[in-house]
């Protein structure tokens, strides 16, 4: 998927609910329609962010697995 | 024999919520609280009594009674009119249905899928206090995490749901067929071509855990209800229960408790629990009786019905480490 021109974090080893403020605080930067690529942790991360990102309003585009974490795909909303 | 100034019948006292300490002129007394939820307001005179009649402390029991110990043989019937008056119920101990337990239930946890506390009040309600040949307790739990250990009790549920998928609604991020594969029942695979995903009933846990995860509301729910497992127990010798029906609607549960009741009033001995009984004659005599036609699983599950078959549980081992829950 593209995502060229657009963000990137990389969020592994970053407990919840830390790894979801610094995707906001990305996302609030962007503008409506950019692309935002995370790497998130297995477990907890996964679940959580996007079920944040649901709540306010962005889109989940792709999840993609790498290894022991994932890559997502985020559309600002 | 009994002491010439006062007779204690301590049996009597057991089955109203008195239960004989260790050093036998102190009673623990313990309170009823029906799936768990009890108002601040009870606990708080609750911890009240304690500091008057026992020792300033409660214990917590395992099946969600609050007990407050230490109250003495001379301040029993005291601290009984107070409770009344209070409007705050005992519990019981001894042969016979337990306070009934629950976890938060679906109105608290996200993850839940029935009200287990609200159900588990009502059946509360309706059944606590009934004479059974030995303890009969009963746990409700809001979904197949089975916080309340329903294969662990006499009669156990935990909510569960069958998804259904909205295409139109799918955006095809995968999601779903990723957090199922790590730690649902694999039963969620991709369809490259449609890009949706597509789900294999055979290996589906019914957790709902792609309802509770998909970003668009995609899934939704199919039906609702409660599995059902029998003879489960602790002690000395433990027994898991088994898996006996799927889908079973709230007030369903409500029979199925009546009828178990009955079952093991008739079949039961005197001291023998719920799965012995079912042993010692037979799961199918048991289901032949109590269950047939009405009652069934919704499929032929693994390992006392607790799992799908054929799913490999070494890559759903994240499931039960990761998680803080």
């Amino acid at each position: 998927m593209d995502t060229k021109g657009n963000g990137f974090l990389d969020l592994r080893g970053v407990a919840c609910p830390m790894n979801w403020v610094r995707t906001k605080m990305v996302l609030e930067e962007m503008e409506i329609g950019q692309k935002l690529e995370v790497v998130l942790d297995d477990g907890e991360p996964i679940r959580n962010v996007p079920r944040s990102l649901k709540d306010e309003g962005h889109k989940l585009l792709k999840v993609t697995p790498d290894g022991s974490c994932f890559r997502i795909v985020i559309e600002r909303g | 024999m009994a002491e010439p100034k006062k007779t204690v019948d301590v049996r009597a006292l057991k089955s109203s919520g008195f239960i004989r300490q260790t050093e036998s002129e102190y009673f623990v007394c313990r309170l009823r609280i029906p799936g768990g939820n009890a108002s601040s307001e009870k606990l708080i005179q609750a911890a009240e009594l304690a500091k008057k009649y026992g020792r300033g402390y409660c214990h917590l029991t395992f099946q969600q009674s609050v007990e407050i110990p230490y109250v003495k043989l001379s301040e029993m019937d005291a601290l009984k009119a107070e409770l009344d008056k209070l409007g705050l119920r005992m519990a019981n101990c001894g042969p016979r249905v337990r306070a009934i337990s629950a976890c938060q239930g679906c109105k608290v946890n996200p993850y839940g899928r029935v009200d287990a506390p609200g159900i588990a009040a009502k059946a509360d309600e309706k059944y606590f206090g009934m004479d059974t040949p030995a303890k009969f307790k009963i746990a409700y739990s809001g979904c197949n995490i089975g916080c309340p250990n329903p294969q662990e009790n006499d009669l156990g549920f935990h909510g569960m749901v069958e998804p259904d998928l909205v295409p139109d609604l799918c955006n095809g991020c995968t999601l779903c067929v990723q957090l199922c594969k790590s730690r649902a029942g694999e039963s969620l695979v991709m369809n490259t071509k449609t890009n949706l995903p597509e789900r294999d009933d055979n290996r589906c846990t019914y957790c709902g855990e792609c309802l509770f995860c998909c970003p668009t509301n995609a899934w939704v729910s199919k039906r609702i209800g409660h599995a059902v497992y029998v003879g489960g127990k602790h002690g000395r010798f433990p027994r898991w229960a088994d898996r006996v029906a799927d889908f079973v609607s709230d007030e369903d549960t409500y029979e199925l408790i009546e009828k178990c009741v009955a079952w093991y009033n008739l079949n039961g001995k005197r001291g023998e629990r719920f799965g012995t009984a079912i042993d010692r004659l037979g799961m199918d005599k048991f289901k032949k009786d109590v269950l047939v036609p009405k009652f069934k699983t919704a499929k032929e599950w693994d390992h006392h019905g607790d799992r799908p078959k054929g799913i490999n549980y070494h890559v759903l081992h994240s499931w039960d480490t990761e998680e803080s829950r």
